[in-house]
């Protein structure tokens, strides 16, 4: 089984590399998590040697797997990044954001988010790292991650299912 | 019976992933869920470049995806929509409608990224709607072919 989930982890690496570099994530969109289950789940089949088909366990579970190995990896790559330049996407967009939500009258609740994020941006900007930013990072890449992963878990099943193992 | 019902669950999830990044076009101003902003900007960049020049502007607000995501999203959920009505929907080449859509999804990112300079969000919106319409069709004709409703079925 060990061997069996190397392409999931392998692809999830991959898409975690690839949604670092701003060009590729421009292209790839929302199709690139699925298109890295897709992949996996042929490494998958290759692996067993095409021997049976795949279950939707299977897919959801590989699926699943890429998902959370991609989530782990770009966060990881996320907070080295920030670590080392001490700036990430929260310190350059907070002024836009600020200005944005001023123009609501959000009255206390709306001052609240606002320092909040101002807390989270500074910690960033002195030490590298902010325990708020990085969990809340974390937990968002698990859970956007994983859906997608199981998604393409599921068009990848459909498609290898259809292709090499329904009888014509 | 049991797949309708799970089909409309994942509608339901689609129809909330919908609102997430649509929402603060039709919110009023003073509406404290703008609070949720950044949060939920963060949450789907995840998953999208978010590029302004290639969002949909509706009610004095960006949508928080491109227009590609849009199109995905909500031909998504029509689909789920249009499984839910009773009248019969089997397409036996749904699979090549299926590739088709991919394909030319794939060209337009090709054409719009890389050989011409202006992003045309209607073509990104379409392109986008007509693969994952028929994406969630041959999904669910697949699931039903290998009887996975029927297993939930009989295992609940």
């Amino acid at each position: 089984m060990k061997n069996k989930l190397s392409p999931a982890i392998v692809c999830g690496f991959g898409a975690a590399v690839l949604s670092t570099i701003p060009g590729v994530k421009s292209v790839g969109c929302c199709l690139l998590l699925p298109a890295a289950t897709v992949l996996s789940l042929y490494f998958y089949l290759r692996i067993t040697s095409f021997s049976q088909s795949i279950s939707v366990k299977t897919a959801m579970f590989i699926g699943l797997i890429t998902g959370l190995s991609s989530a782990l990896f770009s966060g990881f790559f996320e907070v080295i990044i920030t670590y080392i330049f001490h700036t990430n996407d929260l310190v350059l967009t907070l002024p836009q954001v600020e200005i944005l939500l001023n123009t609501y009258n959000l009255g206390d609740i709306g001052k609240e988010t606002v320092a909040i994020l101002r807390t989270m941006s500074k910690e960033i900007t002195a030490y590298g790292f902010s325990l708020t930013y990085t969990s809340f990072l974390l937990f968002n890449n698990i859970f956007i991650d994983s859906m997608f992963g199981i998604i393409g878990g599921l068009i990848g099943m459909s498609i290898f299912n259809k292709k090499y193992f329904t009888k014509l | 019976m049991k797949n309708k019902l799970i089909i409309g669950l994942v509608l339901f999830l689609s129809m909330f992933w919908i609102a997430g990044f649509s929402i603060f076009s039709f919110l009023p101003k003073d509406n404290s869920f703008h609070v949720f902003y950044p949060i939920l900007k963060m949450s789907y960049g995840r998953v999208c470049h978010q590029h302004l020049d290639k969002s949909f502007f509706v009610n004095g607000s960006y949508f928080l995806v491109c227009s590609r995501c849009t199109g995905i999203y909500i031909g998504s959920f029509i689909g789920l929509v249009t499984l839910l009505l009773p009248v019969k929907k089997y397409i036996s080449s749904i699979f090549y409608y299926f590739v088709f859509f991919l394909v030319i999804l794939m060209v337009d990112v090709v054409t719009n990224n890389f050989i011409f300079a202006s992003y045309n969000k209607t073509t990104a919106f379409f392109t986008g709607y007509l693969f994952s319409f028929f994406a969630v069709y041959f999904i669910i004709f697949e699931l039903k072919r290998n009887n996975f409703f029927h297993t939930s079925q009989r295992e609940i």
